[in-house]
């Protein structure tokens, strides 16, 4: 089902905000490059607002000691700070699936827009 | 590069050509770390050092751990909440009275005046200072507020004579001691720190610093490993000398509180304990009764962190070491891994058994909370 959510131009490059789809509670951000991305806004750990959390590029390594700054997105949780990944939902380091749900979202008349429920 | 024709100082000159010198210990010093390093270091280690509350900016790093958390280690909602004032006896307050409904908060500090290593004597006066700091500051802001004597163990005997000073505040209701790793606080050298405690009515209560080494191997690699295992490795090191050193029995009206060590541990700690003290009794033949009869009379565990397990698993756990007296709650507030009211106040939890959680078992070793009983 599509939701209308808010103008886009309220919305920084490089921030999110929360916003409800219907009974969904829904994190919408921008990337360093305008692009929108839109997760599900609960934690699946302990169920905290991820939008209350940090955005930031990953952490990522190629071997032990070799760290580096990933070109990818994560949003970071403000309670025990799981990483889930913007793009697909992934929580980092977390192969037994967890994952946040992600949604389509696009911009229609200016307005920000998902699809959701 | 280029060459100063500049004359030496008066003497010097004809020092210098008549005997070569070699200094071999000058001591260059950075003017700031954020001018002189930090512009020098690849992104990722200007992650480590600006986003993982690092101490290590001044001269010294040795002691110096990232912990890759961000926002100095606080829960971001909390942080941002407390931005402009800090996290002040208001913001206290406000988070845990107000929003989670917390009835009494117990401090502890973060002011390990006993993991010093050295200069005992200026410890003690820091314990003091920081002691009349936390009972004007913070006691006296709120009388659901209660506080800690932080003592230097190393000097026990002035620990005991601080901890009848402090004590005459009645909102005091407990000796902090941090668990440090180099020393077993079983040892009959700390016993006038425990005398003090159990004279002026108190628990006493453990909790890690970053002071706490992790095992005997030493300092881990990395944080995660430190944060993992320290804080519980050196808790049940500490429980164990006081359960094999005779404390319990020694000090029969004294409770022992350990913080944030987590909790599915203890069903392990007490079935091993009560193994070894079975078959190798004739090495402490002192302590006439179980450990973990003692542990669920007198001994008390935090709750926090509970993220590890659900609260089924929590409760199966309870049940497994016929555990419901040992845990007390605690959120660990302001730190980013704190837990909530809400985590204890799931009604799939017996109720007295949420009773016993939520009050009751801290009621139990906290002699000056006992008039708060319903």
């Amino acid at each position: 089902m599509k939701h209308e959510l808010f103008a886009v131009e309220t919305l920084a490059e490089g921030h999110m905000v929360s916003a409800q789809a219907g009974s969904i509670p829904v994190l919408v951000l921008r990337t360093g490059d305008g692009q929108l991305r839109a997760l599900r806004n609960t934690c699946p750990h302990r169920l905290a607002t991820l939008s209350k959390g940090t955005l930031y590029p990953a952490m990522i390594a190629s071997a032990p000691g070799e760290y580096e700054i990933g070109d990818s997105l994560v949003v970071k949780c403000p309670w025990h700070g799981y990483e889930f990944e913007v793009e697909t939902g992934r929580c980092l380091g977390a192969s037994d699936g967890t994952r946040v749900r992600t949604y389509e979202v696009w911009v229609e008349n200016g307005m920000v827009c998902v699809e959701a429920g | 590069m280029a060459t100063s024709t500049t004359s030496a100082p008066t003497g010097t000159a004809s020092q210098a050509s008549a005997q070569l010198v070699i200094d071999t210990d000058v001591h260059e010093e950075m003017s700031s770390f954020d001018e002189d390093i930090l512009p020098r270091l690849a992104p990722q280690w200007r992650r480590f050092a600006t986003e993982y509350n690092w101490a290590g900016k001044g001269e010294s790093i040795a002691d110096a751990m990232p912990f890759p958390y961000p926002n100095s280690g606080k829960r971001d909602d909390w942080l941002a909440d407390a931005e402009e004032t800090g996290f002040t006896p208001e913001i206290l307050r406000r988070h845990l009275f107000d929003q989670e409904g917390v009835s009494i908060g117990i401090l502890n500090g973060f002011y390990h005046v006993s993991a010093m290593e050295g200069a005992y004597e200026f410890a003690v006066a820091l314990g003091a200072a920081y002691n009349d700091y936390q009972v004007e500051h913070w006691l006296e802001s709120d009388e659901r507020l209660r506080g800690s004597v932080h003592v230097v163990a190393h000097t026990p005997h002035e620990a005991a004579r601080e901890i009848d000073r402090v004590a005459e505040h009645p909102q005091i209701v407990q000796v902090f001691l941090p668990t440090v790793t180099d020393r077993e606080y079983g040892d009959p050298y700390y016993h006038p720190i425990f005398e003090a405690a159990q004279r002026n009515g108190l628990a006493v209560t453990f909790h890690h610093g970053t002071h706490t080494r992790a095992a005997q191997f030493g300092f881990p690699r990395y944080w995660l490993e430190w944060h993992m295992l320290a804080p519980v490795l050196a808790a049940q090191t500490q429980l164990a000398s006081l359960l094999t050193n005779g404390v319990l029995e020694k000090y029969p009206e004294l409770g022992f509180i350990f913080l944030e060590t987590g909790v599915a541990w203890v069903p392990w700690f007490m079935w091993r304990m009560d193994d070894h003290f079975k078959y190798a009794h004739n090495d402490v033949p002192w302590v006439t009764r179980l450990p973990s009869e003692l542990m669920r009379e007198r001994i008390r565990i935090s709750t926090q962190p509970l993220s590890d397990v659900t609260t089924r698993q929590f409760q199966k756990l309870i049940e497994l070491a016929d555990a419901d007296t040992v845990y007390v709650f605690s959120t660990d507030w302001p730190h980013f891994d704190a837990d909530s009211t809400k985590v204890l106040r799931d009604s799939s939890l017996p109720a007295d058994l949420r009773q016993k959680l939520l009050s009751d078992n801290a009621l139990d070793v906290l002699p000056r909370l006992r008039g708060l009983r319903t």
